[in-house]
């Protein structure tokens, strides 16, 4: 649960704009965001982000992020070698693990932590149809830093049948929480590879990899392990290996089965050195209404994955690497996702919402229901089963 | 198991590099496929928006078109 507090990340390669399709020269994008589920985790975050084309084929984008977080966990205090489990000294808790989310009596209205993450680049198109880009991105927070780099390449061959993109991204964090006396970095480093295929005038399939090696602190400084011994028990700090080498490849096709209308269906393997594998599905259909002034989608997803080859629900006795971390145990997980976009043909049309319709504007809204099922209860809610929705509404603009 | 992601992801090029062979299409053929909704992640803001939360209740990450980059990766 608290990884939340060390925020939402960006994704700094997108494969979009393949195909000939280009990326928009001047674009602004404000989304109003929102995930909130059962374990009283709730984060609202707003993003900005603006294009603007600053050369005849340069473009810069930048972007600005802040989101708050409040979270039940970060209330409670577990006490570890003489410190809480809290996020920050001066918060007031609970003591007791066992104690059920919606149990104690910490208030609700504010929020526990708040970070702010501010994004800047530049692309740049080459020979016949390349596009290479460079991005840099700083996020900050009271007990947490992040810096990171990226970059990409995209050419086209084939007449364009054929897009392939690598990628690289690198960030260094450092994590020093309010509760403890040190300081420890985490350095990460991905390549990624895709390549986009035209397969016939009404289909193109997508392949993406990725390899990615983390090392450094890479445990959650505010979890605790309860290591029982007969009546009594103690808390430790997690601990976890330092390096981790994770892999992950996935292969997508787009069909557009009518004029109007189009179904994508997609699936990804992941594995990594802590014997963490998954694999994920998923399929989403889109159709336009209005003369495309009005588009639909509703999709799914389905995903299994093994545990991390270290976790245990509870330990009874001290071992070299303990983690309660739900995302590191087995679980199923389903998605079930909504998609709506109305261009400003149809806006002008609809009360409250046509006061977003200027020319080449769009309003955009997402929600997403999702369920977590693991094997053992969360260590800190006790419950098994997640139970979340992500909300977002978005106003884009092309000048 | 460990042989399991070169296999498939050979198995992609290879698939990929077969479909290349098969058919070409020429500009003038592809209106379909420049309809927004064929667009692989046509709006990758989004689509972060939607992935990155499921970063941090699932313990797997990548291969699927973007990538994350900074904190909470461990």
């Amino acid at each position: 649960m608290g990884d939340f507090r060390r925020g939402l990340a960006i994704w700094l390669l997108a494969s979009s704009s393949l195909l000939g399709q280009s990326e928009a020269d001047n674009e602004l994008q404000v989304n109003f965001n929102g995930y909130f589920d059962n374990f009283r985790v709730h984060i609202l975050y707003p993003t900005l982000s603006l294009t603007k084309k600053i050369g005849a084929s340069t473009r810069f984008n930048g972007r600005y992020l802040v989101d708050a977080i409040t979270a039940a966990s970060m209330r409670s205090r577990f006490e570890v070698d003489g410190v809480t489990s809290a996020t920050a000294r001066s918060v007031d808790g609970v003591t007791s693990a066992s104690q059920r989310a919606g149990e104690d009596s910490a208030p609700e209205a504010t929020w526990d932590e708040v970070r702010h993450e501010f994004g800047a680049g530049l692309s740049r198109d080459f020979g016949r149809g390349g596009t290479a880009s460079a991005n840099g991105l700083y996020s900050t927070e009271h007990d947490y830093s992040s810096k990171t780099l990226a970059g990409s390449v995209t050419y086209p061959f084939a007449k364009k049948n054929t897009v392939i993109q690598i990628g690289a991204v690198r960030s260094w964090d450092l994590s020093f929480p309010d509760t403890r006396t040190w300081s420890k970095a985490k350095d990460a480093a991905t390549l990624s590879f895709g390549i986009t295929q035209v397969l016939n005038p009404r289909a193109v399939a997508q392949l993406d990899a990725s390899f990615t090696s983390n090392k450094g602190f890479l445990s959650d400084p505010y979890q605790v392990v309860r290591v029982i011994d007969g009546y009594s028990f103690r808390t430790y700090n997690t601990a976890v290996p330092d390096r981790r080498f994770r892999n992950a490849v996935g292969m997508r096709v787009n069909f557009k089965t009518t004029s109007t209308s189009s179904i994508q269906v997609g699936y990804r393997y992941y594995r990594d050195d802590w014997k963490i594998e998954s694999n994920t599905v998923h399929a989403m259909v889109q159709r336009h209404f209005l003369d495309k002034g009005l588009t639909l989608g509703i999709g799914g997803r389905h995903y299994t994955q093994s545990k991390a080859y270290f976790f245990k629900p509870s330990y009874p006795s001290v071992e070299e690497f303990m983690t309660v971390d739900s995302k590191l145990n087995s679980c199923v997980s389903d998605e079930l996702q909504f998609k709506l976009e109305i261009q400003s043909d149809v806006l002008k049309t609809i009360p409250i919402l046509s006061i977003l319709a200027a020319d080449n504007s769009a309003f955009l809204a997402d929600l997403d229901l999702y369920h977590r099922r693991t094997p053992t209860p969360d260590w800190f809610s006790r419950y098994r089963d997640l139970y979340a929705y992500i909300l977002s509404f978005g106003w884009r603009v092309r000048f | 198991m460990a042989r399991r992601l070169p296999v498939f992801l050979l198995f992609c090029i290879l698939l990929l590099s077969l479909a290349s062979g098969c058919a070409r299409v020429q500009p003038w053929q592809r209106e379909d496929l420049s309809d927004p909704i064929m667009i692989f992640d046509e709006n990758p803001i989004e689509k972060g928006i939607r992935e990155h939360p499921l970063d941090y209740r699932e313990g797997s990450s990548g291969g699927t078109g973007s990538q994350s980059g900074g904190c909470g990766c461990g």
